[in-house]
């Protein structure tokens, strides 16, 4: 598991952030794949593995999500709650990623599950340095294997 | 004359029979003098109770008649009561809901700011050799913008957020709490070269640690700020109790600010510098909404030159 690449889901509506973060991620070097969904039914779609996401050679499960909350279709408290009663991904590690600061959001995103909670930052040098943490995490934990 | 009268006196007292008649004559008119009298009292005693019968009637009215504008006030009084709750209700529905505008408002706002602030300067870094000098410092004013703005939405967010929250009083240490905001100010006050005298004493307060946190953080960062240019700057934290309220003290050796200014600086949006000082505006407000929201109050002394003291009250634990 230690060799193999690890992949990265991102679930954001924005393509904006979607993009600095594709950037952020080139600058800190990861050696990551990055895959992305726009909303949360995309999010669901894409771990069940049902169309368009059902190649999983073009679509593997990913090691690490990281999700903001705010999206349409489904948001991102409803994916934490589809996630965490799924045999097959309760392991996955998913990590809040989100403009919002509210306590309420961060109180119940712990309570379904999430393993992290990070706020966006406001500049792309934040968001580097940030990005830069989130890799080394990546790279030197051990993460239980996904069975779906 | 006298021995005449005698004379008869001592006649009458022989003639005992007339004596006896006499006797029981002046009884018998002593006692219908009495009964007549009698019978005037009782005339008396029953025209004063008639009086009385028609005060006590008068009086159950007058009774009747306050006890009736009683009932009606209690009425009115409830009636009101019962307004005011309502409009209240409305009043903080209303707040609550502007709250909640102003918070989606910064917080969809932040969006297209991250995207203009991190573009612009993906623009320098990926074409800045292809710009001229006039372009790329066009690039660093889009890019310096947003990041005030944004600086500006993530106050307005905190503000909102203190406004808001619920806040639940628990014991905090302030010694902990100073020292730890100390902590995240270290980069800044080595960068100024500046002296923080912490003398305490540091008892243990109620009040929300969080907000408190930022309490301080916003008075230490303004006393490490608002220094006149080269001077390194010189805090003063300290305290005072004074039954069972207890005033921290943050002291500074800044520019100081000018009476007329003292309680307006503590408003949403007020700023008394230009660009020699940046700054929001909304960073005392947050002291002072922060403040009030754990039960206390703020103040400040201050003359334009001497540095100013910025105190609040909390109670004791």
């Amino acid at each position: 598991m230690i060799n193999e690449k690890r992949i990265l889901l991102l679930a954001d509506d924005s393509e904006n952030d979607l993009l600095l973060m594709r950037m952020a991620f080139k600058k800190v070097e990861a050696d990551i794949a990055l895959q992305e969904v726009h909303n949360g039914e995309e999010a669901i779609a894409y771990l069940q593995g049902v169309a368009p996401y059902s190649d999983r050679n073009h679509f593997p499960l990913p090691t690490v999500m990281l999700m903001d909350l705010n999206m349409p279709k489904k948001n991102g408290f409803d994916v934490l709650t589809w996630v965490r009663a799924q045999p097959g991904l309760k392991r996955l590690s998913i990590i809040v990623m989100t403009a919002s600061t509210r306590t309420e959001d961060i109180e119940r995103a712990f309570e379904l599950g999430t393993n992290a909670f990070l706020v966006k930052p406001g500049n792309l040098d934040a968001l580097v340095t940030m990005l830069r943490c989130l890799w080394d995490w990546i790279r030197i934990s051990r993460f239980a294997p996904l069975d779906a | 004359m006298k021995g005449v009268t005698k004379a008869v006196h001592d006649a009458l007292d022989l003639a005992s029979p007339t004596v006896e008649h006499e006797t029981i004559q002046a009884v018998n008119e002593a006692l219908l003098l009495g009964s007549l009298r009698q019978h005037a009292l009782v005339e008396a005693a029953e025209t004063a109770n008639i009086q009385l019968r028609e005060e006590i009637d008068e009086h159950k009215l007058t009774e009747t008649a306050l006890h009736r504008v009683q009932v009606q006030l209690s009425d009115q009084a409830a009636e009101l009561e019962a307004l005011v709750t309502e409009r209240t209700a409305a009043l903080t529905a209303t707040n609550r809901q502007l709250e909640a505008v102003v918070y989606s408002l910064a917080h969809d706002l932040r969006a297209p700011l991250r995207a203009m602030q991190g573009f612009s300067e993906l623009l320098v870094e990926e074409a800045g050799a292809t710009l001229n000098e006039a372009s790329r410092g066009y690039a660093d004013r889009i890019n310096k913008a947003a990041q005030f703005m944004d600086a500006l939405l993530c106050d307005l967010l905190d503000f909102s957020r203190i406004s808001q929250q619920r806040v639940e009083l628990t014991a905090v240490d302030l010694a902990t709490l100073v020292d730890s905001v100390l902590c995240d100010l270290q980069k800044d006050i080595l960068r100024k070269s500046a002296r923080v005298e912490r003398p305490g004493p540091w008892p243990v307060v109620l009040a929300h640690t969080s907000i408190l946190t930022q309490v301080l953080f916003n008075l230490v960062s303004n006393a490490l700020k608002f220094v006149a240019p080269d001077v390194p700057p010189q805090v003063r934290l300290h305290t005072e109790e004074r039954a069972g309220v207890i005033r921290v003290w943050v002291e500074d050796n800044g520019v100081g600010i000018e009476p007329n200014y003292q309680e307006q600086i503590f408003r949403l949006f007020t700023r008394l510098h230009g660009e020699k000082y940046p700054g929001t505006g909304i960073g005392l407000a947050i002291v002072r909404k922060g403040v009030e929201r754990m039960g206390g109050q703020v103040g400040m002394e201050s003359a334009p030159g001497e540095g100013s003291r910025f105190w609040f009250e909390l109670r004791k634990e």
